[in-house]
C-alpha cells in the first residue's frame, strides 16, 4: 500500500503510522510544556498581577545570574548539600555492594531489605526523620543522651552547619540503596575470571579491588553519580518538610527557590527562567563530569 | 333532616377550609428545608477549619437543606493553589476562606454582599461584629464581601505560680532590682525570659525556658508576627506615605536585635516552630511567657491536655514605655474571613449558608471549640455566659481579648501583602540564625520589598497604602522616628 500524495511506500510509513500514538503524547506532555515555559521565561508573566504579559527579553535570566542574591544562596547551599550527600552515597552504596556481592545465600532478601528507604516517598522519610531528629521526645536525642553524647533538647535545625548535616544524613539514608543496588549489578557484571587469574598470579585482596574492580566499575559508578547529580540539584520535598529551607536559608535549594518564586509569588515567567538556569548548570555538569571520564580512558587506552 | 345535612356539609367544608389555610400559612407550615438536595463546595486551609464547619454541619442541613463539602488545601500552599485557580478566571468553590490581609488579591473574585442582604433579606448581625474586625477585614473597594470567621490577634499568656513562687520573686529581685511580674514592656519580657531560662522555675529539677515564640518563615511569616509587636510599639510603621519601606528604621533594627540578642532564652527548634508548638510547651509548662493567638487561652483551659488549667494569666501584649506612657501593639494575626466566589453558580444558596455560619448563635459553636481554634469575632461572642464559664478563667481570657482590640495593629493590607510578610519574614529569621546582622537582613527585606513594589505598579501600591495609613491613622497608628531611641 502506498500513500501517493507522500510517495510514501508502506514500509516508509508503517513505522511512522505505529509510532505516532506515543510521538503526539511525548510532544504532548514533554515538549509543549518544555516549549512553552521556555517561551515563558522570556515574558514577565506574574499570575499575581494578571493574566496578561509581554516579551522583556533575557531580563529574567540576568536577574537570575546577577542580581538574585537569594537564589545565587540557594545554589551554594545545594553544592553543600549535594557533594557530602553523594561522596557519601558513593562510598556506603560501594561498600554495602562489595560487602553484598560476597554473600552467596540470602542475597535477594537482604538486597530487598536494604532497598526499602529508598522506596519510601522523600516526603514520608522527612516526616519520619522530623519526628526523629525532635527535640525531647525524638529517637535520636534520646538515644544520644542514653549513649552519653547529646543532650535530649539538642536543636538539630538551630543552626545551619548542624542543619546542612541533618538533611545530608536523611538523604545519604534515603539514597544509598539506590547507589548500591547500580554499583551491585556493575560488580556482578565482572568477570570473575579475572580475579581468579589475578588471585593465581598472587594479587593481594586490596590489589584487586584496585586494579580490577575500581577501573571495571568506574563506568558504572560515573553513571550512579549522574543519576544522582541529577535527581540532588532537584531535592525539595525533604527540604520542604524536614527545614522548610532553613534556618533562615540555610538549606534552601534551587528547587525550592524555584518553588517560592513559581507558586508563592507567582512570577511565572522568572520560576521558568530559574528551571532553565537549572536545567542548563545540570546539562553544563554533566557535560564536564563525562569530558572528564572521555579524556581519562583517552590518557589509560594510550 | 335535608336541612341537617347541608348545615353539616357546609360545616365540615368550612373546617377543611381553614385546616388547610391554617397549613400552608407561612408561619404555619411544617419546618421546610429551601434548598434541600444542595450542595456547597467550600475550601479551607486545615482540617481544623474543616472541622469547625462540622459543628454547624447538622443545623444548616436542619434548617437550609445544604450539605457542605470542604476542600482543604494545606495552609503553606493555600494562597497560590486557590489565587491560581482565581486569576486563571474560575473556581470549583462557592464558598472560600482566605486570610483577610491578603484581602486586595482575593477581593476582586468575591461577590459582593449587600446586593443579596438586600434580595434575600440577609442579617448579618454587623453591629454585633468587633469594630476594629469590621474596619479592617471585610471590605474590598468599599464594597462588603466577606465575613469574619476567626478573629485572630496575639495576646500575652504567663504561668501564675512561675510569677508567684516567692523563691522566684525574691531571686529576681536580687538580679534585676525591680519585682517579678508579668510584664508589661520589652525590657520586662526580656528580663523575664533571661531570668526564666535554664532551670526548674517551678521547683523541679527540669530544664525549663525562658519564653516560647514561633520564628519558622513559613504560612505568612510567624517570625515577622513576632517582630512587628515590637516594631510598631518602638514608633515603626510599613511605609510612608510614598511607598518608601520603614522597616529598616531604628525601630525595626531595635527590633530585631532584640529579638537576635534573646535568641537563647527561647526553646530548642524555635526557628522552625509554627504556631502550635510554644502553646503546646505553655499548656504543659515548659515555659512560663508566651503572647500568641487567642485560641492558646482554649488549650490553656483543656484539662486534658494542660496542667496550668486555673493557673493562667492573660493580659496585653507588653508594649515600649514612651515618656512613661506603655504603647501596645499587639497584631491582627491576620484572621480567616468567608466569602462567595464570584464564580460560584450556587450564589444565593452559598449566601444563605454564609449568613447562616456566621450568626451570633453558629459562630459562637465554632469559636468556643478549643479544636477549631478559630477565635472569637463577634461582641456577643466575648459577652456569651456559656463562653465565659468554658473553663476557669475563661472571663479573665475573653476580656484580655476585650482590652488589646484599642490597640490592634493591622497587617499592609495592600496587594502582595503576603509576598511583602513572607520576604520580610525571612530576612527575620536570616537574622535570627545569625547568617546576616540585623540590619544587613533588614537592608535585604527593603531591597525586596521595593522589588515587589516596582512589580506591582508603584502607582498602584502607593494608592492602596494610602487607603490604609488613613485606617491606620484612625485606629492610632502612626510613624515616631524618635521613640526607638526613648523607648523604655
Amino acid at each position: 500500500m502506498r500513500i501517493p500524495a507522500l510517495g510514501l511506500k508502506r514500509k516508509q510509513w508503517e513505522p511512522l503510522a505505529f509510532a505516532s500514538p506515543s510521538m503526539a503524547l511525548i510532544a504532548f506532555v514533554i515538549v509543549f510544556p518544555l516549549a512553552y515555559s521556555f517561551y515563558l521565561s522570556f515574558q514577565n508573566f506574574d499570575l499575581s498581577v494578571g493574566p496578561e504579559y509581554e516579551f522583556v527579553g533575557a531580563k529574567n535570566y540576568t536577574e537570575a545570574l546577577f542580581r538574585d542574591q537569594r537564589f545565587m544562596g540557594s545554589v551554594w547551599n545545594t553544592a553543600l548539600l549535594i557533594a557530602p550527600s553523594l561522596l557519601l552515597e558513593l562510598l556506603l552504596g560501594l561498600g554495602i555492594a562489595l560487602l553484598l556481592s560476597r554473600v552467596l545465600r540470602g542475597r535477594p532478601i537482604i538486597t530487598a531489605l536494604l532497598v526499602i528507604p529508598s522506596m519510601v516517598s522523600p516526603v514520608m522519610a522527612a516526616m519520619a526523620w522530623r519526628m526523629m531528629y525532635g527535640v525531647k521526645y525524638g529517637a535520636i536525642n534520646n538515644l544520644g543522651r542514653q549513649l552519653g553524647i547529646i543532650d535530649v533538647y539538642f536543636d538539630w535545625f538551630s543552626s545551619p552547619l548542624v542543619s546542612i548535616i541533618a538533611v545530608v544524613l536523611v538523604e545519604v539514608w534515603h539514597n544509598t540503596p539506590f547507589m548500591m543496588l547500580v554499583l551491585l549489578a556493575g560488580l556482578q557484571s565482572i568477570p570473575t575470571e579475572l580475579y581468579e587469574a589475578a588471585k593465581a598470579d598472587g594479587a593481594s585482596a586490596w590489589q584487586r579491588f584496585w586494579s580490577i574492580t575500581l577501573p571495571l566499575l568506574k563506568f558504572t559508578m560515573a553513571v550512579g553519580v549522574m543519576i544522582r547529580l541529577i535527581d540532588l540539584t532537584k531535592l525539595f520535598g525533604l527540604i520542604f518538610v524536614l527545614t522548610f529551607g532553613g534556618p533562615g536559608g540555610a538549606t534552601e535549594t534551587v528547587a525550592f527557590t524555584t518553588y517560592l518564586m513559581g507558586f508563592k509569588d507567582f512570577r511565572m515567567s522568572y520560576a521558568a527562567a530559574l528551571s532553565y538556569v537549572i536545567v542548563g548548570g545540570v546539562l553544563l555538569l554533566t557535560l564536564v563530569f563525562m569530558w572528564i571520564q572521555r579524556v581519562r580512558e583517552t590518557r589509560v587506552a594510550a | 333532616m335535608r336541612r341537617f345535612w347541608s348545615a353539616t356539609s357546609v360545616a365540615l367544608l368550612l373546617g377543611g377550609l381553614v385546616t388547610l389555610g391554617w397549613l400552608t400559612w407561612p408561619d404555619r407550615a411544617p419546618a421546610a428545608r429551601p434548598y434541600e438536595g444542595q450542595t456547597i463546595r467550600a475550601v479551607v486551609n486545615a482540617e481544623f477549619v474543616k472541622y469547625s464547619l462540622t459543628l454547624i454541619e447538622q443545623d444548616l442541613y436542619d434548617k437550609l437543606g445544604v450539605k457542605l463539602e470542604t476542600e482543604v488545601i494545606p495552609a503553606d500552599a493555600f494562597v497560590a493553589k486557590t489565587l491560581l485557580e482565581f486569576n486563571s478566571g474560575g473556581s470549583p468553590w462557592d464558598l472560600v476562606m482566605f486570610g483577610p490581609s491578603n484581602m486586595p488579591d482575593y477581593g476582586r473574585h468575591f461577590e459582593p454582599l449587600e446586593p443579596w442582604i438586600e434580595k434575600l433579606k440577609l442579617d448579618f448581625a454587623m453591629d454585633d461584629i468587633v469594630p476594629v474586625f469590621a474596619k479592617v477585614m471585610l471590605r474590598y473597594q468599599g464594597k462588603l464581601v466577606s465575613m469574619p470567621y476567626d478573629g485572630d490577634i496575639h495576646i500575652m499568656y504567663w504561668n501564675k505560680p512561675a510569677f508567684e513562687r516567692a523563691e522566684n520573686k525574691a531571686k529576681f529581685k536580687a538580679k534585676y532590682k525591680y519585682d517579678l511580674q508579668p510584664p508589661k514592656t520589652w525590657k520586662q519580657w526580656d528580663d523575664a525570659a533571661e531570668f526564666f531560662h535554664g532551670w526548674g522555675w517551678d521547683g523541679s529539677q527540669a530544664k525549663l525556658f525562658g519564653a516560647g515564640a514561633s520564628y519558622k518563615p513559613s504560612g505568612s511569616g510567624y517570625s515577622y508576627h513576632w517582630w512587628r509587636s515590637r516594631f510598631f510599639s518602638y514608633g515603626g510603621n510599613y511605609f510612608d506615605a510614598n511607598m518608601k519601606p520603614l522597616i529598616n528604621t531604628p525601630a525595626g533594627l531595635r527590633a530585631l536585635e532584640e529579638m537576635v540578642k534573646t535568641m537563647p532564652y527561647y526553646p530548642p527548634g524555635v526557628l522552625l516552630f509554627e504556631s502550635e508548638e510554644p502553646k503546646t510547651m505553655l499548656v504543659k509548662g515548659e515555659v512560663p511567657l508566651l503572647y500568641s493567638w487567642t485560641s492558646t487561652g482554649k488549650r490553656v483551659g483543656n484539662p486534658a491536655e494542660s496542667v496550668i488549667v486555673g493557673k493562667a494569666g492573660f493580659g496585653l501584649v507588653p508594649g515600649a514605655d514612651i515618656d512613661g506612657k506603655i504603647v501596645n501593639r499587639p497584631a491582627i494575626t491576620p484572621g480567616r474571613g468567608m466569602a462567595v466566589s464570584k464564580y460560584s453558580k450556587k450564589k444565593e444558596v452559598t449566601m444563605k449558608v454564609l449568613e447562616f455560619i456566621s450568626n451570633p448563635d453558629q459562630s459562637l459553636k465554632i469559636v468556643m471549640d478549643a479544636k477549631t481554634i478559630m477565635d472569637p469575632w463577634r461582641v456577643s461572642h466575648l459577652r456569651s455566659e456559656k463562653f465565659r464559664k468554658l473553663f476557669p478563667d475563661a472571663d479573665k481570657y475573653l476580656d484580655a481579648i476585650q482590652q488589646s482590640f484599642p490597640y490592634l495593629v493591622p497587617d499592609p493590607v495592600i496587594p502582595a501583602a503576603d509576598e511583602y510578610q513572607r520576604k520580610l519574614s525571612f530576612e527575620i529569621t536570616e537574622a535570627l540564625a545569625k547568617r546576616k546582622a540585623p540590619k544587613d537582613a533588614l537592608e535585604s527585606a527593603v531591597k525586596e520589598w521595593d522589588k515587589i513594589t516596582e512589580r506591582r505598579g508603584p502607582d498602584k501600591q502607593k494608592a492602596a497604602w494610602g487607603e490604609k495609613l488613613a485606617e491606620m491613622k484612625q485606629l492610632g497608628i502612626e510613624y515616631h522616628a524618635d521613640w526607638a531611641a526613648k523607648a523604655k
